[in-house]
């Protein structure tokens, strides 16, 4: 389980997050929503340490992340796995070195062993022919497979989803979010995905954190998301007139 | 459409300098971190090596040769004194060669060639979040990225340089003798008198220290770029040109410590 506890954030004078709390359970997919602009990105790096926060606390199964030092922190970050908003490939690395990367650098395996579980990776994300191909030569949604392979290589506890599936048409966006909530359980990860997409939030929506402005303004699943009488939260969900359409029926 | 007007920052703001050394000093501190796996940083150590050494020797071979032949004829051309003897030719390209040219002017050349290489590489990493997928695994991106560099260059440049001499003065040597302006015999009478090899020592401390001050200061603007494609392109300038000042700034220093 990770827990943020009223994590507060501002650069400059601009309040970006205005205390924010919330507790995510591991095995399934939480979500955060929110409009873009709100403060999710910010919230997802002040979790897993690339940005801190300044103050409020992240616990990490009991573990209080924010408190500790750099190498402190090493054994907690090698059990995050993470999934950038562009994907975040390495350019100079081929699909299967992008993989392994993590492996080489945090595992004692022997080659094969490397060479194995990265064709593990591979296969769960249905890309097994695509190793040999640099991130320029692939399409936007196999990127993303290929950094959710990556995410996973290190077997990770914990998984973060900024936007992932921003960018791509609504048929491989649902494949990723099927890919990562299949994942998510299989492994018993504790998931958080950053999303603006109602699609996403339709889907696997049984956990739903929204941030409005800095703010934490609701949460709850998504029945009581459709019936929810918050004003910001209708605004940001019932904008699509998909949406629209659905709460009239 | 009207062109969108650029934000062009004032030349000189001394704010931003003194932040920058700052910066620079506490991110230079930071790269001197106990390596994650050292097999990876020696394996990169190796492929930077070949980039920066073997990757550079078109461009200095060409940019020596020419160094050299340009420097044997305007020396002829001023060296009008009968009683001067034509191998002074020799001996004054072979000194300008191994004391200015090839360690300075070949690698402000190189700044030019692998600084912006380095600050646009690292730059674009930092601004896809590659950087930060580094970190987020609990590598100490800096360090990790930028080490093996500095180390390379250091290692590598100085035997490029030593080439760079060779040719310099090689080239020098055709463009005598096919002009005129220095026969044959009377070069390499030259290059043979008077010769202090402090003088190539001299020529290898400078090449350390700008190989470093390339690699660490391009490092550090690629590193530290925000913004999109168009910033990474400044970084990219902003690394060339700190580079050929400082090496100017510190070929001033070493020349006042070492020849005055
Ligand atoms: N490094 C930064 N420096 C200054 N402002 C930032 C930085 N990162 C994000 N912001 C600001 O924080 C706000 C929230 O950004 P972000 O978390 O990326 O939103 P989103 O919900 O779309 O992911 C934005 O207004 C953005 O301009
Ligand atoms: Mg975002």
């Amino acid at each position: 389980m990770i827990e943020a506890r009223n994590v507060f954030k501002k650069f400059g004078d601009k309040v970006i997050l205005d205390g924010v709390s919330g507790a995510f359970s591991p095995g399934r997919v939480n979500l955060v929503i929110g409009a873009s602009g709100s403060g999710k990105t910010v919230f997802m790096k002040c979790l897993v340490g690339l940005m801190e926060a300044d103050s409020g606390a992240v616990i990490y199964d009991e573990q209080d992340f924010s408190a500790m030092n750099h190498r402190q922190r090493k054994p907690i970050q090698q059990q995050i796995g993470m999934l950038f908003q562009g994907g975040a490939l390495f350019d100079s690395m081929n699909v299967e070195k992008n993989v392994m990367f993590p492996l080489v650098m945090f595992s004692d395996m022997t080659p094969a062993e490397r060479a194995d579980r990265v064709s593990f990776c591979l296969e769960r994300v249905h890309l097994e022919n695509a190793g040999h191909l640099y991130p320029s030569e692939i399409s936007g949604g196999m990127k993303k497979r290929v950094a959710i392979a990556r995410a996973i290589a290190n077997n990770p506890k914990y998984l973060f989803c900024d936007e992932p599936n921003s960018g791509l048409d609504p048929r491989t966006a649902l494949v990723i979010d099927e890919l990562i909530e299949e994942i998510t359980e299989e492994f018993r990860m504790t998931t958080i995905v950053n999303t603006h997409d109602m699609n996403t939030v339709m889907g696997q929506g049984n956990r739903i954190m929204f941030i409005h402005q800095g703010r934490k303004s609701w949460e709850g699943s998504v029945d009581e998301l459709m019936r929810s009488d918050n004003k910001e939260l209708n605004d940001f969900v019932f904008a699509s007139r998909v949406m629209q359409g659905l709460k009239k029926v | 459409m009207p062109a969108a007007r650029r934000r062009i920052p004032p030349p000189v703001n001394f704010m931003n300098y003194l932040f920058d050394i700052g910066r620079y000093w506490i991110f230079m501190r930071g790269l001197f971190a106990k390596p994650e796996k050292f097999r990876v940083y020696i394996r990169q150590i190796f492929v930077e090596m070949e980039a920066m050494g073997y990757g550079s020797l078109g461009i200095v071979a060409i940019n020596s040769v020419f160094m050299g032949a340009v420097i044997t004829i305007q020396s002829a051309y001023n060296i009008v004194n009968p009683m001067v003897p034509l191998s002074a030719i020799g001996i004054v390209t072979r000194d300008s060669i191994i004391i200015e040219f090839s360690p300075t002017v070949i690698m402000m050349v190189l700044a030019g060639k692998i600084g912006s290489s380095i600050a646009s590489e690292i730059g674009t990493m930092r601004v896809t979040e590659q950087i930060d997928a580094l970190e987020i695994m609990g590598i100490n991106s800096a360090s990790f990225l930028v080490l093996p560099k500095i180390v390379a260059a250091v290692f590598i440049l100085p035997f490029v340089v030593t080439i760079s001499m060779f040719v310099g003065i090689f080239g020098g040597w055709i463009a005598g003798d096919l002009t005129g302006a220095c026969p044959s015999a009377d070069y390499l009478k030259g290059l043979q008198d008077s010769f202090l090899p402090f003088n190539i020592t001299f020529a290898l401390i400078k090449t350390v220290i700008f190989a470093f001050l390339i690699t660490s200061i391009s490092s550090y603007q690629g590193y530290f770029t925000k913004g999109g494609a168009l910033e990474v392109g400044q970084s990219s300038t902003r690394a060339v040109v700190f580079s050929n000042i400082l090496i100017l700034l510190f070929d001033y220093i070493c020349t006042q410590i070492f020849l005055a």
